[in-house]
């Protein structure tokens, strides 16, 4: 039994279609993130549900009710706004009990919930104070605090951690794991950071241009995208995509591509794969040497190296194609120097030039 | 460097001094208002001009309450000012206040329901506001006409009522406008929040939006308020004896034979700004201050 | 040839009322060199920026543009260009005279204008959109712009403010690296302020670390990571972020940092540490294995990121938690494993100050800082 399905759901804003025949469900007990770049439709798809568009087709159904028409505050939902939203004349406290005081709680019972809420997120100090007196972290969490004050079904979260700094983030992020969990049946929240959706996620679905592109479990999403904004859009570096034709040697299916070559792997049925295509590989998955060895045959130019602390990504340029890939610091890569590539494991991931689409 | 280079110096003395210029040009008159409706008969005048008066008097605000005793006294005096107003001022006064109330609250409450439908859900499309606007840009005298003779047929000349609607349809346009753009800095997430957490959409206005807006909502009822109480074409030509505004009153210092009545007209004019003055001092606390606090990221 | 410095400033100072937001700033930029000031919001980066620009005259101290002081030079003589926050492009004009536009305010003929226009537009991959409207441009493309429309009137030193603070995540990697290739095909001197440390890690020769309008650090990325000069450096750089706990180091019994909650660290047999410090160690330094091993320290597995290529355990050793980096599918919530720190990457700082503590006998006890 799921605590939210949607339905075939479009919203068009004039001639603009925000979302187009979005289905999915959230199981009861769920974590569900909603993952895509700016202007995917995301937050129209939490107002939606929350009630604050009203769909142009499509149904939503929360705990198994149609919803369809109904006033947001008939429909059991908390949502926490992008940009806080928080109610610029009421105290820390007055926001936090906003939802309480209008469900008519005891005085009793939302001093000892916003008390409750705020030492959970360390807002206690705020509660007497406006909120154009709290810095950006602290206005975020204070609104938190108002989303998860009152019980609901379904507790949406759109960018709950976008404005904040990256200290901040993984703070945070930290939090939502347990607290959304024992104050809402389900959880939808929208990011564009893969990261975050990595993380925090049972489930994600990628929306692009309002289209669901692929739903799935974090791991499925990363090491078996759908397609090429799928593959493009999750990991850091985004997975490489090279052109490569297969070719036969010896007996031996080989993959073979400007500047490169490499086995094929075996898993691979040969008749599957047209003789032109393009392969996906994580930066992980290419090994980088100053050497040329068994494992590492083909040169490469190092183009530019960003070196992140306890990684370093390599810009490297394999004939005419660029690829980046991430390495340990073991070897010390200087832009404008050749190095020698491999591909470990061989690679797994290959796509239809002409449709985008992974071949499985 | 304290103090900024050389040429910023000169920039900050030659901002400084278009405010002065500008402070004078705008005093100036209200300053020769007040001093005129202190001077004696023969100071209105004279060339050249009295600044403020040796031998200051209240005969010119006499006149404006107390016409018959007035009167009297001049006839004492050298006869020399001669005058036909009937009516003490405080009939004005009532009548302007009654009608520029009623019309500035119904301009409001009307501008703000409006405002509200127009800036949360896009009524009348984009350009619907500028089309208002637009409307208001029509000068009233190109429509007088046909508005007298509307007004005589639904017997609404010359009534209470009649003003007051005419003054709401004339300030509806600058009521709407104002109170979208108020409304428009408020985020519609904050009565989307509200509403999330158990508000219905009319309830989520008033308790989240209207508080916020509240300086704006006195700006602009003081606006309006200063546009119906100063309005001189609908109050002529609507009115025919029972109702007089304070702009008429005005009108009415004319004497035969020595002219225009300026200290006496400077002495009304100086009454009649004093409850707009008063009004703006008492909202001026709300109308400095800033709107949504920054609250919400932009 | 060795190059002299591009920018220079020397003890720059400014007070906002009672708050100093440059609090003596002392650094240069090399010819070409790409340095980013990094720090917290309100550590008095944007400010030193804006200084730099001139549109903010310093209290006190000295700016130098090619040996030269421009403390009382005008904005537009000190030959900087400027790419701000939101690129502020003009959207209602082309983007052609968007790339022009500072050419024909400095007077620039028209032929010549053209030429240049088309050379910028080409080097940043714009010729095809020289005729568009600025306004529709996507973010990647606003960037090249506004990028463009600083670099054409040939800045000798390129500032650029937080410029994709308000962009994806996605969308700020590809625009990094496009960042990084013009500054590198054209040599051309960059100071780019940020917060975020993954961008300056990427992107910079140097990093200038700042807080409270004072510079804490300078050196490249990896110095700066590997040899954090305090514990808000230390704190400030690395993703996930380091752990940093209490610890305790007797002057008697074994030679070793020791934390509340029990985790201990080999300290050396010389060590001339003794007392309170915070022990600081990069969650890619700690050892972890399913089964016990000398000197390591039991934790349960609280949470677990994944971030599919590796996962970033939280693992609970009495009260501390630990961030520990593990390959995928490494252990799940609720498993116990065990944790050592790599003693040889353990950063100990002073207490009360923050500095850094050398913890071994062969290294200078102050580090460098500046």
């Amino acid at each position: 039994m799921g605590i939210l399905r949607i339905d075939g759901l479009s919203v068009r804003f004039g001639a603009v279609a925000a979302l187009n025949d979005v289905h999915l469900d959230v199981a009861d007990g769920e974590f569900f993130c909603i993952v895509g770049p700016t202007n995917a439709g995301k937050t129209t798809l939490l107002k939606t549900v929350a009630g604050l568009h009203r769909p142009t087709a499509g149904t939503v159904w929360l705990n198994d009710r149609n919803v369809d028409g109904r006033e947001p505050r008939d429909r059991k939902v908390s949502l926490l706004f992008q940009n806080n939203a928080l109610f610029p004349d009421r105290t820390g406290f007055d926001n936090i009990a906003f939802a309480l005081r209008t469900r008519g709680a005891s005085a009793t019972d939302i001093e000892h919930r916003v008390q409750e809420v705020a030492t959970q997120l360390g807002v206690t100090h705020l509660l007497d104070r406006l909120p154009r007196t709290f810095s950006g972290g602290e206005q975020q969490r204070v609104a938190i605090g108002r989303a998860i004050a009152d019980h609901s079904d379904l507790l949406l979260l759109d960018e709950p951690l976008s404005s904040l700094d990256a200290r901040l983030r993984t703070a945070l992020r930290l939090q939502f794991k347990h607290i959304g969990r024992d104050r809402a049946r389900g959880i939808l929240y929208v990011t564009h950071d893969h990261v975050e959706a990595m993380s925090l996620a049972d489930r994600i679905a990628v929306l692009h241009a309002g289209r669901i592109q692929q739903i799935g479990t974090p791991d499925e999403i990363y090491h078996r995208p759908v397609n090429r904004f799928v593959a493009e859009f999750f990991g850091s570096p985004p997975m490489n995509i090279l052109d490569a034709g297969v070719v036969e040697e010896g007996g031996r299916l080989r993959l073979a591509g400007a500047g490169f070559q490499t086995d094929a792997p075996l898993i691979v049925p040969h008749a599957a794969l047209p003789r032109s295509l393009q392969i996906g590989v994580r930066g992980e998955d290419i090994r980088v040497a100053t050497v040329r060895s068994e494992s590492t045959p083909n040169p490469a130019r190092v183009i530019h190296v960003e070196r992140l602390g306890r990684k370093h990504v390599l810009d490297v340029e394999i004939g005419t194609q660029r690829v980046r890939v991430v390495t340990t610091r073991n070897g010390a890569h200087a832009a404008g120097g050749t190095v020698w590539i491999g591909f470990t494991p061989q690679p797994q991931h290959f796509l239809d030039r002409d449709s985008g689409l992974f071949l499985r | 460097m304290a103090g900024g280079s050389p040429t910023r110096r000169g920039w900050r003395f030659v901002r400084r001094t278009a405010v002065v210029v500008a402070m004078t040009i705008s005093f100036l008159p209200i300053f020769w208002l007040v001093s005129t409706s202190f001077k004696p008969y023969e100071e209105w005048t004279t060339f050249p001009p009295v600044w403020v008066s040796s031998q200051p008097t209240l005969q010119n605000y006499r006149i404006v309450f107390a016409p018959e005793s007035a009167r009297r006294f001049a006839a004492d005096q050298s006869g020399s000012l001669d005058y036909k107003v009937a009516d003490s001022a405080w009939k004005a006064f009532g009548d302007s206040a009654i009608i520029s109330g009623a019309a500035t609250f119904l301009s409001v409450l009307f501008g703000l329901l409006a405002a509200w439908s127009i800036a949360r859900f896009g009524t009348g499309g984009r350009t619907y506001p500028f089309q208002l606007l637009t409307l208001r840009m029509f000068p009233p005298i190109a429509v007088v006409v046909p508005i007298v003779a509307l007004f005589s047929l639904l017997r609404l000349s010359d009534t209470y009522l009649g003003l007051i609607l005419a003054y709401t349809a004339f300030t509806l346009p600058f009521s709407i406008w104002m109170l979208r753009s108020f409304i428009d800095d408020v985020p519609p997430e904050l009565e989307g929040a509200a509403m999330v957490h158990g508000l219905g959409r009319v309830q989520a206005f008033r308790t989240v939006t209207l508080p916020l807006i509240r300086g704006g909502l006195l700006s602009t009822a003081l606006f309006v308020f200063i546009l119906n109480w100063s309005e001189f074409l609908f109050a002529l030509t609507l009115t025919s004896g029972k109702i007089t505004t304070v702009t008429l009153q005005v009108a009415k210092y004319v004497s035969a034979s020595s002219g225009t009545l300026y200290g006496v007209q400077a002495a009304m004019g100086a009454i009649s700004t004093l409850p707009v003055v008063l009004f703006g001092y008492l909202i001026q606390r709300h109308m400095v201050r800033g709107l949504t606090f920054g609250s919400v990221k932009r | 040839m060795p190059a002299g410095p591009k920018l220079e400033l020397r003890g720059v100072r400014k007070t906002f009322r009672d708050r100093a937001a440059v609090a003596g700033l002392s650094f240069t930029l090399l010819e070409g060199e790409f340095v980013s000031l990094l720090g917290p919001s309100g550590c008095g980066k944007s400010t030193t920026l804006s200084i730099v620009a001139g549109f903010v005259d310093a209290d006190a101290g000295d700016i130098l543009i090619d040996g030269r002081s421009v403390n009382a030079m005008p904005v537009r003589d000190r030959g900087v260009g400027i790419v701000f926050q939101d690129y502020a492009v003009f959207t209602r004009l082309t983007v052609g005279d968007n790339l022009g536009f500072g050419l024909e305010a400095r007077g620039v003929p028209r032929r010549i204008r053209a030429r240049k226009i088309a050379e910028m537009a080409e080097r940043l991959e714009l010729t095809a959109l020289l005729e568009h409207r600025a306004g529709g441009l996507n973010m990647s493309e606003m960037q090249r712009l506004a990028i463009g429309r600083a670099l054409i009137v040939e800045p000798g030193l390129l500032l650029l403010d937080e410029p994709m603070s308000n962009l994806d995540a996605g969308l700020r990697a590809t625009l990094r690296s496009e960042l990084r290739a013009i500054q590198q095909s054209l040599n051309q001197t960059v100071l780019y302020v940020t917060h975020d440390q993954v961008e300056a890690m990427a992107m910079s020769d140097r990093i200038l670390v700042m807080d409270n309008g004072e510079l804490l650090q300078a050196g490249s990325p990896d110095a700066i990571y590997d040899e954090p000069g305090s514990r808000f450096v230390a704190e400030f750089v690395g993703d996930p972020p380091i752990n940093s706990l209490p610890c305790t180091v007797n002057a008697s019994g074994r030679r070793e940092a020791r934390t509340d909650s029990g985790v201990t660290v080999a300290l050396e047999a010389r060590t001339p540490m003794v007392g309170r410090y915070q022990l600081c160690v990069r969650p890619e330094h700690i050892r972890i294995e399913r089964t016990a091993f000398d000197g390591a320290a039991a934790a349960e597995v609280r949470f677990a990121d994944n971030l599919g290529a590796e996962q970033v355990l939280h693992v609970a050793t009495g009260d501390d938690l630990l961030r520990v980096v593990t390959s995928p599918g490494f252990a799940r919530v609720g498993d116990r494993v065990h944790v050592l720190p790599d003693a040889a990457h353990c950063h100990f700082f002073d207490v009360g100050s923050g500095l850094r503590v050398e913890s071994r006998v062969d290294r200078p006890a102050h580090l460098e800082t500046a």
